[in-house]
Formats: C-alpha cells, sequence, structure tokens
C-alpha cells in the first residue's frame, strides 16, 4: 500500500505528516524543525534555495525571495488581491500570458504554482528522506475560502512536484480531523487559526460516525505572525533611533538581522516574563565605529504593540458567529491552530471571547498536517473512511443590469447545493441575454472575481419585463459549479460548466513537471556526490595520518615500498576523482581507499 | 636610499661664490642698467642655505622674479668656463652639485662693470689640464695635454670637453649612478675626515625635493645635446618667493610625504596581477570599474581576480560542508573589533549551517563573505568542524 502524505501549504509555513502505524507524525526537516518556511530564492548564482534558508536571506535578497505566494496562487492578473500584492511585495509580480501571474525571479518568470511546487518538493524530498523511500501520493490543505481556481492551482503545484494529490481538503476541517481523531465527538468547534501570514476562523459540526462539516468560515488574509514582528522591529528602530540616530531600516543586513531578532523574541515571549535582544556589530557609524543594539522587551511591551492586531482577530471571529447566526455559547470547544496562537495575550483575547479556555490537546503548528495525514490514511483504508462535508466559501451569483450582483448560492452553503432564480429582460425587444457568473470576493460590493460567461438567443421580443429566464446554480459533491439560463416560455437554454483553471496550460504543466524532474535529478545525484566526497575525505585524511608511521615500517622491504607508493597513487588518484566531481570515479576510488585504510590500519596495530 | 638633504652639509671649495652670493651684489647687478641679473653657479645646498637662513629682501625678491636670460651661445659658456676654472675647486664642486640638481638650472655668468658678461677674452686662460690637476686628485679618465686640446680646438678658448661634458650632465641631471660621474665626484674629492664634509649626504640629496632655481640652463646652454630620459618630476616644491619664513616653508616641505608618481591604473593593474597580489589587483580592477564601468580590461581581471582568491580562500578555509562554529562565547564577541558585514555574517554562524549555505544566506558577493570567515578563522573566533 502506498503511503500518502498529508501537506499543511502554509502562506508562511509548510509542515509534512505521516500515519506510521496508525499515529499520525510530524516529520521534521533536515534542521530537525518540524515547520518549514514556504519561501522559495534564487541567488546570485542562480541556486535555488527553498525553506529555511531562503527565509535566512530574504531581505537581503528581497528582489528574489519569494514569501506568501499561496496569496497568490489561482488568481488573476486582475483580481484585487493581486493588484495589492504587486504594490506591497518585495519582489516582482508580473502578468502571464493567459491573464495569470508571474513571478520575476533573477531572469526567470515563474507562474505561481511553480513556485508552489517548489515548497511541495522540498516537503516531499523531507519525507522521503525520512522514510527512506519514494513518496507520491498527497493531501494537501488550504484555507477554507479558496475558490475552485486556487484549488485548481494547487492541484498543478502538486502535480508538478512530482505528487499525486488525491485530495484537496480545508484546514480547518483538518484541524477537526486531528482533533477528533480517534475519539467520537458530535460537537460545535471552533478553528482559531493565526498562522505566519493569514487568519482563519472556521465553525465546524462534528457529527457522528466521522462526519466534518465546515458551518461557516472567514478571515483576513493579510493578518498574522509577520505583522506581529514588524511591531517589534519598529520599536527596535524607533529604540536605536533614539540613542544613536541612526536608522537600521537603511541597511538590508541590520534589517535582516532585526528580522530574525524580533520573530525570536516574540516566540521567548511566550514562555518567559522578558526577553533581551542582543544583536553585536549591528551597524557601523559615520565614525567607522560599529554600533551594537542591546535592547530588552516584555511581554507586556509586546501585548501593548500587538494589542490592535489581537482586536482585529477577535472582530472577524464576531463578524463570523454572527453570519453563521450561532451563539458563543453553542461552542463546545476551540481549537488553536498556527504558531502565534501559542501567545499568551492571544489565547486570553480567543478565550475572553468565547468564554471558554482553548483546547490545548493539539499541536498548533502540527495540527493541520496531522488532520491531512490522518484524511490521506483514510483514503487509501476503506477502514477509516470519513465522511468530509464542506461549504461554498463565497457567495455566487450573476450580475445584472447596473452591475447589480445577484446572489444565488450563499456563502457557507453546504455542498452538493442546487438554487434557482428568475430574471427578466432589461430593455424593450431584447433578443439575447448575457449570463456573467461572478463569485463574490471579499466583503467590499465590487470585489468579485468573473467565473465564466455565455449568452442566451433567440428570446421573444416583447416590451421589457416580459420575458422570464430561469438561471440555476448547481455545485456538486466534487464542488464542480454547473450554470444554466433557460427561457420559461420557448424552454430553450444554454448552460455553462465553470471548469477549475491555474491559469496554466497542459503544455506548459507537463513541461514544468519535466523541469522539476531534471532538477531533482540533479538535486539528488549532487547530494550523492557530496556524500560520497565526504566519505573519501575522510578516509584520505586517515590514511595521511597513519602514512609516517606506516612508511617508517614497511619502507625497509622492496614489498613495503611498493605498497607505499600504491597507497601514495590511490590518494592521488582519489583527490583527482574529487576534483573532477566525477561520482562513479570517487565511488570506486573510495572502495580503494578503503582497502589501503584496513591495510594500514593493519600494520600500525601490528607494530604497537 | 636617498636620506634627506641636509642644508647644513656644504661641498667644499665654495668660499669664492659664497662671497659672490650677495643680497648687495644681486642688488648691484639689479639695479644696474637694467641688464637681466645673473647670478654665480653654486651648489644646491648652498643655494638652499642662503634661501632658507635670511629673510628674503625685497630687492632679492625682486632680483629673483628677473626675466629669464634670453639664450646665449656656446661661446659664453666657454668663457664662463674658462672664468671659473681658474679656482679649481669650482668646477670640481660642480661636478659633484650639478649631478644633484634637478629642473632648470641658474646660468651661472659673472657681470663686469658695465653690466656685460664677463668675456673669456678678459680673463687669463689656463688650460683645462692645469686646472684640473690643481685638485691634486688623482683622474682614471685620460685628459688632454694643453697641446692636445689646442689642436683638437682651433680656438684656445674652448673648453675642454670633459668639463663641458661634466656640465651638460649636471644640467641634465642624468640618473643617478653613471659612472663616470661618479668616479669623476670621488677623485676630485680629499676628504679629511669622511663623513665630516657632508659628501655622503650630498650625494644623497632627494632629487625630488630639490629647489628650482629661477633661470633655466638648459635654455641658456643651447647646446646640442640629448638629455638622458628620466622621469617628469612630481610638484616640484615652489621657491618660496612671497613668504619671509621661506625656511620654515623648505623644510615643511621637506616634510611632505612622499607622493607616489601616478600611474596608469591599467599598467598597475597587470603589474599586480603579474606579481600575485590578487587582492590589491582586485581593488585596482574595482576602482577602474568604479568610473569605466565597461572598461573590458579591469572586467576581466576582476573576474579572474576574483576566481582566484575564491579558490585561495575556500582552500583555506576547507569544504563547503564544514560547519563553522563560533570558537569563543557569544559574550566576548563585543569585545573584538569587527565592522557590521562581520557582525551579519558572524550571526549566520549558528553552528548548523555550511559554510556554503552561509554564502547563501549572507548575501554578500561571495568572495566578501569567503574572505571575512577566512578573516574570522584566523582570528579563531571561528572554527570549521566537518559534518
Amino acid at each position: 500500500m502506498d503511503r500518502v502524505i498529508g501537506i499543511d501549504l502554509g502562506t508562511t509555513n509548510s509542515c509534512v505528516a505521516i500515519v506510521d502505524d496508525g499515529t499520525p507524525t510530524v516529520i521534521p526537516n533536515r534542521g530537525g524543525y518540524k515547520t518549514t518556511p514556504s519561501m522559495v530564492a534564487v541567488t546570485e548564482a542562480g541556486k535555488r534555495l527553498v525553506g529555511h534558508i531562503a527565509k535566512r536571506q530574504a531581505i537581503t535578497n528581497a528582489e528574489n525571495t519569494v514569501s506568501a505566494a499561496k496569496r497568490l496562487i489561482g488568481r488573476k492578473w486582475n483580481s484585487s488581491q493581486v493588484k495589492n500584492s504587486v504594490l506591497t511585495s518585495s519582489y516582482q509580480i508580473v502578468e502571464g500570458p493567459h491573464a495569470d501571474v508571474r513571478i520575476k525571479l533573477r531572469d526567470n518568470s515563474y507562474s505561481v504554482p511553480e513556485i508552489s511546487a517548489m515548497v511541495l518538493q522540498e516537503m516531499r524530498v523531507i519525507a522521503e528522506d525520512f522514510l527512506s523511500e519514494s513518496v507520491s501520493k498527497a493531501v494537501i490543505t488550504v484555507p477554507a475560502y479558496f475558490n475552485d481556481n486556487q484549488r485548481q492551482a494547487v492541484r498543478d503545484a502538486g502535480q508538478i512536484a512530482g505528487l499525486d494529490v488525491i485530495r484537496i481538503i480545508n484546514e480547518p476541517t483538518a484541524a477537526a480531523l486531528a482533533y477528533g481523531f480517534g475519539k467520537n465527538y458530535e460537537k460545535l468547534i471552533a478553528v482559531y487559526d493565526l498562522g505566519g501570514g493569514t487568519f482563519d476562523i472556521s465553525i465546524l459540526e462534528i457529527g457522528a460516525h466521522g462526519v466534518f462539516k465546515v458551518i461557516a468560515t472567514a478571515g483576513d488574509t493579510f493578518l498574522g505572525g509577520e505583522d506581529f514582528d514588524a511591531l517589534i522591529i519598529d520599536w527596535l528602530v524607533q529604540s536605536f533611533k533614539e540613542q544613536h540616530d541612526i536608522d537600521l531600516r537603511q541597511d538590508r543586513m541590520a534589517l535582516q538581522r532585526l528580522k530574525d531578532a524580533a520573530e525570536k523574541a516574540k516566540c521567548e515571549l511566550s514562555s518567559v516574563k522578558e526577553t533581551e535582544i542582543n544583536l553585536p556589530f549591528i551597524i557601523s557609524s559615520g565614525r567607522n565605529e560599529a554600533l551594537h543594539l542591546q535592547q530588552t522587551i516584555s511581554r507586556q511591551t509586546l501585548e501593548t504593540l500587538c494589542e490592535d492586531l489581537v482586536q482585529r482577530t477577535v472582530e472577524i471571529c464576531r463578524q463570523t458567529m454572527l453570519d453563521a447566526r450561532l451563539d458563543k455559547d453553542e461552542i463546545e470547544d476551540v481549537i488553536l491552530v498556527g504558531g502565534m496562537t501559542r501567545m499568551p495575550r492571544v489565547q486570553e483575547a480567543v478565550a475572553g471571547f468565547f468564554q471558554r479556555e482553548p483546547c490545548k490537546g493539539v499541536h498548533p503548528d502540527e495540527v493541520v498536517a496531522l488532520g491531512a495525514a490522518i484524511q490521506g490514511a483514510a483514503l487509501v483504508d476503506d477502514a477509516h473512511e470519513m465522511i468530509l462535508l464542506d461549504v461554498t466559501p463565497h457567495s455566487l451569483g450573476i450580475m445584472t443590469f447596473g452591475s447589480v450582483f445577484e446572489e444565488l448560492i450563499a456563502q457557507n452553503t453546504t455542498v452538493p447545493t442546487a438554487q434557482t432564480k428568475i430574471f427578466t429582460t432589461s430593455r424593450d425587444n431584447q433578443t439575447a441575454v448575457k449570463i456573467l457568473v461572478m463569485q463574490k470576493e471579499g466583503q467590499q460590493a465590487d470585489d468579485f472575481e468573473l467565473l465564466g460567461e455565455f449568452i442566451l438567443t433567440n428570446l421573444r421580443r416583447a416590451p421589457k419585463g416580459q420575458v422570464e429566464i430561469e438561471v440555476t446554480f448547481e455545485i456538486n459533491a466534487d464542488g464542480i459549479v454547473n450554470v444554466s439560463a433557460k427561457d420559461m416560455e420557448t424552454g430553450q437554454g444554454q448552460s455553462i460548466q465553470v471548469t477549475a483553471s491555474s491559469g496554466l496550460t497542459k503544455d506548459e504543466i507537463s513541461n514544468m513537471i519535466e523541469s522539476a524532474k531534471e532538477y531533482m535529478v540533479e538535486r539528488r545525484s549532487s547530494e550523492e556526490f557530496e556524500a560520497a566526497r565526504q566519505e573519501a575525505e575522510t578516509l584520505i585524511a586517515e590514511i595521511e595520518r597513519l602514512f609516517p608511521q606506516v612508511e617508517v615500517v614497511v619502507a625497509a622491504s622492496d614489498f613495503g615500498r611498493e605498497a607505499v607508493n600504491k597507497a601514495r597513487r590511490i590518494l592521488k588518484d582519489a583527490k583527482s576523482a574529487i576534483e573532477s566531481r566525477d561520482l562513479n570515479q570517487v565511488k570506486s576510488q573510495t572502495e580503494a581507499l578503503a582497502r589501503t585504510h584496513r591495510m594500514f590500519k593493519g600494520v600500525v596495530t601490528k607494530t604497537q | 636610499m636617498a636620506k634627506k638633504p641636509d642644508t647644513t652639509s656644504i661641498p667644499p671649495d665654495t668660499g669664492e661664490i659664497d662671497t659672490d652670493w650677495s643680497e648687495a651684489s644681486l642688488q648691484q647687478s639689479a639695479e644696474g642698467s637694467g641688464i637681466p641679473t645673473a647670478v654665480l653657479p653654486e651648489p644646491y645646498e648652498r643655494y638652499a642655505k642662503q634661501v632658507t637662513s635670511q629673510p628674503m629682501g625685497e630687492e632679492t625678491r625682486k632680483a629673483l622674479s628677473a626675466p629669464r636670460l634670453p639664450a646665449i651661445d656656446e661661446s659664453v659658456l666657454d668663457e664662463f668656463l674658462e672664468q671659473h676654472s681658474r679656482d679649481s675647486g669650482e668646477m670640481r664642486a660642480m661636478g659633484l652639485v650639478g649631478r644633484q640638481l634637478s629642473g632648470p638650472y641658474a646660468i651661472p655668468l659673472e657681470l663686469n662693470d658695465e653690466g656685460e658678461p664677463v668675456r673669456a677674452s678678459e680673463r687669463a686662460m689656463e688650460s683645462p689640464s692645469e686646472l684640473l690637476s690643481d685638485s691634486g686628485a688623482v683622474r682614471t679618465t685620460p685628459v688632454p695635454s694643453s697641446k692636445d686640446w689646442t689642436a683638437e680646438s682651433p680656438t684656445p678658448h674652448k673648453p675642454v670637453p670633459e668639463v663641458l661634458e661634466a656640465f651638460r650632465r649636471a644640467s641634465a641631471l642624468e640618473p643617478a649612478g653613471s659612472d663616470n660621474d661618479l668616479v669623476g665626484r670621488e677623485e676630485y674629492f680629499e676628504l679629511d675626515e669622511p663623513g665630516e664634509i657632508g659628501m655622503e649626504d650630498s650625494l644623497e640629496i632627494n632629487l625630488d625635493e630639490v629647489v628650482p632655481l629661477p633661470f633655466d640652463l638648459s635654455q641658456a646652454l643651447q647646446v646640442d645635446r640629448k638629455p638622458t630620459p628620466r622621469p617628469e618630476p612630481i610638484d616640484p616644491i615652489e621657491f618660496p618667493l612671497e613668504n619671509d619664513g621661506g625656511a620654515l616653508d623648505l623644510v615643511s616641505a621637506r616634510a611632505t610625504p612622499f607622493v607616489p608618481q601616478p600611474t596608469d591604473p591599467i599598467i598597475d593593474l597587470r603589474d599586480r596581477f603579474a606579481v600575485g597580489d590578487f587582492t590589491g589587483a582586485h581593488a585596482v580592477a574595482e576602482a577602474i570599474l568604479a568610473e569605466q564601468p565597461n572598461n573590458t580590461e579591469a572586467l576581466r581581471f576582476r573576474e579572474s581576480c576574483r576566481d582566484v582568491l575564491t579558490q585561495m580562500y575556500t582552500a583555506r578555509l576547507g569544504p563547503l560542508s564544514g560547519i563553522p562554529k563560533l570558537a569563543i562565547p557569544v559574550v566576548e564577541l563585543q569585545w573584538l573589533s569587527l565592522d557590521h558585514r562581520t557582525g551579519f555574517l558572524l550571526s549566520c554562524v549558528d553552528g548548523q549551517s555550511t559554510i556554503e549555505e552561509i554564502l547563501d544566506v549572507s548575501g554578500m558577493p561571495t568572495l566578501d563573505a569567503l574572505r571575512i570567515l577566512f578573516t574570522l578563522l584566523q582570528q579563531q573566533v571561528i572554527e570549521i568542524v566537518n559534518r
């Protein structure tokens, strides 16, 4: 049976988990961290960096480091989110050939699914290294508000990364799965997810026999841990400026260090009352003298700085509860997801709003990936069947005369669903109508995304308002939206199936898959060579250490001299092989080195 | 190595010149019939001593700022030589000191009562051989006898070619170490107490610091000669005409640090690269590129330097898979004298990241990062362990 990994593809951090012997487990990366920053960078030398290493150079190489690509995935170039990102991102966002979004890094343009694929590929490598076996199937989580295009883009990203994405599930659903794993809960829960870059609140109903239903979901895609870090950085910069009259923001190296230190301090303040930020030689003064930053920050200071942000999350919770027509008392448990929920002030605010202590039984960083792994295991194992019932995260409808949005399917409607509405013509003798299928993206009145359009023709000539047209929206269990329009008099109709698209063509995806494969082959062979080189170099060092002793012992005889000369030749050949970076040569020379080493050790042992 | 000139060391046999060099004589000459003033030839040090030992009066200033002499023909020079060859020590001193002068030289002329230059015919002539034999020094080069000399030159006033040549050399400023001149100099002097007279000092006057005299001998001589090529002097010290405290000025001028002669940076770049000064060559290349960003040769050299230096530092640091670790406690870091770039790179040293990873995350040019890491390793701030 194939193993299925669960991947939490986060805006700022990603996490991979697997169910091993029935136990969901998070897989640590090479550095031992259980989460990996969702960042991709390209260095000056053209080298690709993913994860922690990309994060560590994010400010010094800001133009070529992509973070929060998730905010752009599956979106059209003219969407408001993209426009916002173009203004705020440090990297260059350009328009793609199909009105999609591309990101420019150094001399190349990458599609957003391609960037996300790099992160997914990294997660796959982490899992493969940990399991020492190839992994091809995955369940990937997405925010509950993701539309079909966005979900399709994530599927494409998985495909480019060489993964067979067997299911895309909502993040709060995954969190609820992990929360309810092994327990027969039947309750209404709230999932408060404050991550690195986004905030989401979801209300779920966990039913009997493993039925999970999302009742409501909302959030803010520009509110997360990074905003908290930014406030600490501001505070530090201001303090330093008061002390030395130098603006640390002018120096990228200083800013990178500040960012790292701010994040570290924020994390530490979750467990201690105050912490010291110590950054020696942070900047050089005009007098050629290096200055140090030394500052103590207390938890209270942090809480004062960040109170507005915390209140923003509380306000969104309040609105969501109103939209879901639920009372706070009805919520039986609150699950905290995301690293920021470790902050005591956040926990306090959540407890204050829901009037109950949040659940401490799940790990905020890992719970979503664990839920995805549980879902993955359930999908390949009939014994663990579960039913996940989702809701439509956005309102769906059509655009009518005067650019008025007419809603047919309300937000948070459980799928599958179907809704019908009657419309009339708006002009005399109108013989055709254009049906614009729209999706309402945000709270703004004009924040819509066009999903598709079609024209219904051959209408009867009549004064306006007399011809009636029936429009039906259907969403099936797979989330496919079907829109049809019918002339009620003649019964003549037209329909459209809204097919999710990431903005990439099949050919483009195929090419990207090939490129990703080539990259992986290159990376793997490079890693193999590195391992062989290290082994060879260790043996060379050991042989060279033993050489003088062996030479003294065996040089007296012709045979001994010959052996020593041969060993010298082997050393020389091994060094040449390493220099030429020929993996096969290095491997064969390593064998010869190993034999020589055994012989040398034997000689030395006998003479002692 | 050339020592600083010593104004107190005076070449021998210059007493007569000293008496002639006075403000009174200059004044007298200057106030004559408007004839351009001339001063007697004398060694630089004597000249300098005069200039620096007393405040310069208005008359002196006028005299020195008088227009240069018109070109004079060879016969005038001959006369001058004849006149002064009577005093044996004088020409010898010229032979020595002239070697050390740089720049235009004052025309050595004496004026008669009418203000005209003294002609040879007005003086008793001695043969050059007599003149030279006065010194008592043994010449190694053959000196023609009076008869021979006369025979070579139909004019009895014609100076001996050697003397003329010595004079030419004095004015042409041949590079130090000219054999003939050196031999000649040594022969002409008889030092009772080596070092007492200051011959060594005289020989070691820094040519670059010699005060240019107000007359151009080379113009005055108008002889057909090919001066030995020599480097152009840089920033010759101006004669302190406007300053009464001339002595102070001279001293301060001597204390001015030696300014290297500006050379073509590309030549400098090539030279440095050729001798293996890759760091220096890289710096020169960067400087050139700062002014001429498209200079292909500088670009090429810079890339080559970077490659070589990168290889050098990499070789010294060991494999890029090595992991740098702090070798001193963090609290001690602040006591080090580091710049902020080094501080930043040190902040990347976490005991887990390899050199390669640190190079990637630093965002610095690889060469700079390697150099800093190498310096830190040398200072034992970090150590590198293998994975």
